[in-house]
């Protein structure tokens, strides 16, 4: 995220959000200089002149209301388009990038970082913007009255900025302090409570009340203490900005008495002095903010830029494979070696195992999802060449199949309108079609992921011909893990044993029904090596 | 919480308070007012009158800042030792109730009484303030001129209705902005959690398309949002036009027709807005309170005094038709049986079976579904678990940071002299001879000073100095070497009292010692 890319979003727009970022403070200052020369006016007895000024100022505050409104938009306009086109980008380096993103990261990633950014960065430059453009009037103001004045005006500005510093440290101390003093007696209230089961029955609560009630009142002297500490910021910060705006009222009269300037000087005095001060400590607020959204810009500009992972170019669409040497070490230390594996073209493999021998990580190695810690996976075609598979036609039903928002037909084709024809023969087959015919709007009808309006079976079956109708070669099956679940699975079983595609079936739980549709079995033992 | 208790917690201080917040309201306010006689005197050319007012004006505004300074301290302590008795009280109530979570009790003693004392008493405080400055910018006004508090009231009845105009509109904006927000968050889950499928299909364009889309409805609803809010500021922007310029046109009005003079004039809007930034805040602080108003009611109820039951010593008891269910579902079903006074008995059972159960249904610590527990004290009055005294022992009785000593008589001072001989039938007497504070040795929670079987040799001790008449252990001896075990067993079998202990680990031996054993099974299918 930055500057220029805010910028480019729309030039002609972010101009004048800068220009009305800047226009609204000097409004602001032109009515303080309207005030000096209303007084001086009602000082003259120039009457009717005096009330032209005051509608005047009542015109250029209306103004500047309307400014600061129109800003707001323009400038909520500016960032919105621009968070549309970054979490666009964001989205595209996500699907290109090949690694896993967590659902909840993503959602905070493209809300409210982007909007914390937006907020930090962006409104803060607006934000040092108007606070210039404050100093600058204010500061020319001044100096059109007169040039002691704005000296003095300065002179005050940096000794406010600077006093509180000196304080500061005993200010944090008393803060570190209470935080200490909370801190002690949570402890203690957990130390004690944690035996209040034996305090009642021995009937030790005055012993309790006693420990706790010291404790509790550290931490209330410590709050007194606090705040006995800020109040004396204050009454000093008080004092010295007392005697600066005694010093530069005595100025003004002295000036105004002798003619040097104008009476109205009087009123604009402690406003400038006022905007000057502020200005600079928002300039100072707005700055950190800006660096403390630094860190965050970067990783939200990292996930916006074009990932240089793609998915490597597949050809050919896979019928048979083999694995060698293959491990995975995970990030506990556990780790799982693999048995090499062969299986030919139309082979129909049962995969079983101990629970955490490694069964659905093997099956998600083979698809790509996972990459090994050693080893490969080699797919071969039709002819038996060696190819680097195209993923989507390896068909995989894992245990909780993954719909999308869209109608059934398009949860079968992938969004892919060709293939839409072919869905028909298919549905037949896998003996979907009564369950279509009970849907509303039949293969029209769209999935809703909140209200499941699919049943377990139908998510299997849907995405059963989802791997048909991309004509897939290979199919691999993560059996349910739920009753229900198995049921349909078995049914899919059934159709796809009969079929010329290469199977591979993973079965948590086995039965000899099953195992006679295979044409053999694969046994993975859990290793117990660790590290 | 109310403004009485507060005051009342220190009245004297209460008043000087209230004294204090009335000086510096009435300095600031008349350093406001002095600043007219400045005025006046510069523009009578007058260079030591203007002097001697602006100094004057000077020290009262600087009186008024300190003042506030110390009215702010003030308050504070009050503040600090009314939350320091409401604390002691709620912490009374969770004693005497006994069943709450740490966490819960802690919540409530830290955070929400910090949030009480931002959110309550001082917008309390504020409203105070508030209300004395706008008293006394009303009487200044009246001073300056009577129809000016007219004109304030007329223009502080619009600025307050101004907002009300987009208030509907805006708040509709805002809520469909954040359900814009959440169906952007929903497409998101409902594409992400299939990332890999749709990687595998290479569908990148559809779900594109639709994050897209809902990105751009969220945009253009903050859009709108925003849009809205402009104009607000807008609309707003003409009440405090009519509030800063109006009442400054409307007074040059009244100086024109010599009803106020000069300096009068510079001053009066300042007032006004006194009298509009007071109502602000006092709205403001109002907002605050209300919002802890949840939060009070169960400060309320946690500072109501419950007294613990009362309790009754005890030396037999009779279980019948026990039958104990757990959350989860699982049942266990318990034996009859009687333990009569003075028995010894030995609980034993598979683990599972549901021993240290049964003692907390004894302890009245657990309601049980089915069945009965009937104590009887030794002149045969019925007494239920919850009003009876029973000694017991848990497999982790919690220590306490303070002395040895203290920990055995639980702050008991009149048990003191009964220590040294019951640390002595405890076999607790060769530990603390390896501690140069010996008794006096402090329990160190965070360093775990003490061994596993001094702890338990001190919770036994603390137990048996009490000489209940019937006393529950379960595996009180489980860390302690089987020596020792045996010695402080048959010191416990010595004693008149009614014993009931659960321990695995006894010798044939031991256990003979014992009048009898009640054995549980655990159940098999007991669903």
């Amino acid at each position: 995220m930055t500057i220029k890319d805010f910028f480019k979003q729309n030039p002609l727009r972010c101009i004048l959000i800068i220009f009305t970022a800047a226009f609204f403070p000097a409004m602001h200052l032109v009515n303080t200089g309207l005030l000096a020369i209303i007084t001086t006016a009602v000082k003259k007895w120039q009457i009717p002149f005096a009330f032209w000024l005051v509608a005047i100022m009542a015109l250029v505050s209306l103004v500047d209301y309307f400014t600061q409104g129109w800003f707001n938009s323009l400038f909520t306009k500016q960032a919105e388009e621009y968070s549309v086109a970054l979490r666009r980008k964001i989205v595209q380096h996500y699907f290109d990038d090949q690694a896993d993103h967590q659902v909840s990261q993503v959602q905070n990633r493209l809300t409210n970082d982007i909007e914390q950014v937006t907020w930090d960065y962006f409104a803060s430059w607006c934000n040092i913007i108007m606070d210039i453009s404050f100093f600058v009037f204010a500061f020319l103001l001044l100096l059109n009255f007169h040039w002691l004045l704005l000296v003095i005006s300065i002179a005050m500005t940096i000794i406010s900025l600077i006093l509180p510093k000196l304080l500061n440290k005993q200010l944090q101390k008393a803060t570190l302090h209470i935080s200490s003093a909370n801190k002690i007696y949570l402890d203690s209230l957990e130390k004690w409570l944690s035996g209040l089961a034996e305090l009642r029955r021995y009937l030790a609560g005055a012993k309790l009340f006693k420990v706790i009630q010291v404790d509790s009142k550290k931490l209330e002297d410590a709050n007194v203490k606090q705040v006995g500490l800020q109040q004396t910021l204050v009454v000093i910060n008080g004092l010295i900005s007392e005697s600066f705006s005694f010093l530069l009222f005595i100025l003004a009269g002295w000036l105004i008495i002798n003619h040097h300037v104008q009476f109205g000087a009087w009123i604009v005095v402690g406003d400038c002095q006022y905007y000057l001060a502020s200005s600079i400590e928002q300039m100072i607020a707005a700055y950190g903010r800006i660096e403390g959204s630094k860190s965050l810009n970067k990783q939200i500009a990292d996930s916006a830029t074009q990932s240089s992972v793609k998915q490597e170019k597949s050809v050919g669409t896979p019928v048979s494979l083999i694995t060698e040497n293959l491990s995975l070490k995970f990030p506990n230390g556990e780790r799982l070696t693999f048995p090499d594996i062969n299986i030919k073209k139309g082979e129909k493999v049962l995969l079983t195992g101990d629970s955490g021998a490694g069964k659905t990580s093997l099956l998600k190695i083979l698809l790509g999802e996972i990459t090994p810690t050693t080893g490969k996976v080699i797919f071969r075609n039709e002819k038996g060449q060696k190819i680097i598979p195209n993923m989507s036609k390896v068909g995989y039903i894992s245990q909780a199949p993954v719909l999308f928002p869209g109608s059934i037909a398009d949860n079968m084709t992938m969004f892919n309108a060709c293939l839409k024809s072919k869905l028909t023969p298919l549905i037949e087959r896998i003996q979907f079609a009564r369950d279509v015919s009970n849907f509303p709007t039949g293969l029209n009808t769209r999935i809703n992921l909140n209200k499941l309006n699919i049943s377990g079976g139908q998510r299997q079956k849907i995405v059963l011909i989802r791997a048909l109708v991309h004509q897939s070669k290979i199919i691999l099956i993560d059996e349910g893990t739920s009753a229900i679940d198995q049921q349909a699975t078995i049914e899919i079983l059934r159709e796809v044993t009969s079929g010329e595609q290469t199977v591979i079936f993973i079965a948590h739980s086995l039965n000899d029904y099953m195992r006679q549709m295979f044409d053999r079995e694969i046994h993975l033992v859990k290793n117990k090596n660790l590290g | 919480m109310s403004i009485k208790e507060i005051i009342r917690v220190n009245e004297p201080r209460a008043i000087l308070i209230l004294v204090i917040y009335i000086f510096s309201s009435f300095s600031s306010t008349g350093s406001q007012y002095l600043l007219k006689y400045a005025i006046n005197a510069i523009s009578n050319q007058n260079f030591s009158n203007f002097l001697f007012w602006i100094i004057t004006q000077a020290v009262t505004k600087f009186m008024a800042t300190a003042l506030l300074a110390v009215a702010t301290y003030k308050f504070n302590q009050q503040m600090q030792e009314y939350i320091h008795r409401v604390r002691d009280e709620i912490l009374r109530h969770y004693y005497a109730n006994g069943q709450d979570k740490i966490s819960k009790i802690e919540n409530e003693l830290s955070s929400n009484m910090k949030i009480l004392t931002t959110d309550y008493l001082e917008p309390g405080s504020i409203i105070v303030q508030s209300l004395l400055v706008i008293m006394l910018s009303i009487s200044a006004l009246f001073t300056l001129h009577w129809s000016l508090i007219l004109a304030t009231i007329i223009v502080a009845i619009i600025v307050f209705l101004l907002p009300k105009i987009m208030k509907k509109k805006l708040s509709t904006a805002t809520a469909t902005a954040a359900m814009q927000n959440s169906e952007l968050l929903e497409t998101i889950s409902n594409w992400f959690q299939g990332l890999t499928e749709l990687r595998r299909y290479h569908v990148f364009s559809k779900m594109n398309k639709e994050l897209d889309r809902t990105s751009q409805a969220l945009a253009q609803a903050n859009i709108k949002k925003e849009n809205l809010h402009g104009i607000a500021i807008g609309i707003n922007g003409i009440g405090n036009t009519l509030g800063q310029i109006g009442i400054m046109g409307y007074a040059l009005v009244l100086l024109v027709n010599h009803q106020i003079d000069f300096g009068s004039w510079v001053i009066a809007t300042s007032f006004c807005s006194n009298i509009f930034n007071g109502l602000w805040d006092i709205v403001d602080a109002i907002t605050s309170i209300n919002s802890t108003k949840q939060l009070r009611d169960l400060t309320g109820k946690l500072r109501q005094f419950i007294s613990l039951p009362q309790v009754v010593p005890v030396n037999s008891v009779q279980v019948k038709n026990l039958v104990v269910e757990y959350q989860h579902g699982e049942k266990i079903a318990y034996p009859d049986f009687t333990i009569n006074a003075g028995d010894k008995v030995l609980l034993t059972g598979d683990s599972g079976s549901g021993k240290s159960t049964l003692l907390k249904v004894l302890l009245g610590e657990l309601i049980p579904q089915q069945g009965q527990v009937i104590y009887q004290t030794d002149n045969g009055q019925v007494i239920s678990p919850q009003n009876a005294m029973v000694g017991y022992i848990a497999q982790d009785s919690s220590l306490f940071s303070t002395s040895i000593t203290d920990n055995i008589t639980m702050f008991a001072n009149n048990l003191v002299e009964k220590v040294p001989k019951v640390t002595e039938k405890m076999q607790l007497s060769a530990d603390l001879g390896n501690f140069p504070a010996g008794l006096k040795t402090q329990v160190n929670l965070d360093q775990d000073n003490l061994s596993g079987g001094q702890k338990q040799k001190i919770v036994l001790a603390r137990a048996a100095i009490r000489e209940p008449q019937m006393l529950l252990l379960d595996e009180a001896t489980s860390a302690i070497d089987s020596n020792a075990t045996a010695k402080i067993v048959h010191e416990l079998l010595q004693t008149k009292q009614t014993l009931l202990l659960i321990a695995h680990n006894f010798s044939p031996k031991l256990m003979q010692q014992f009048d009898y054993q009640i054995n549980l099974q655990a159940k098999e299918g007991a669903k």
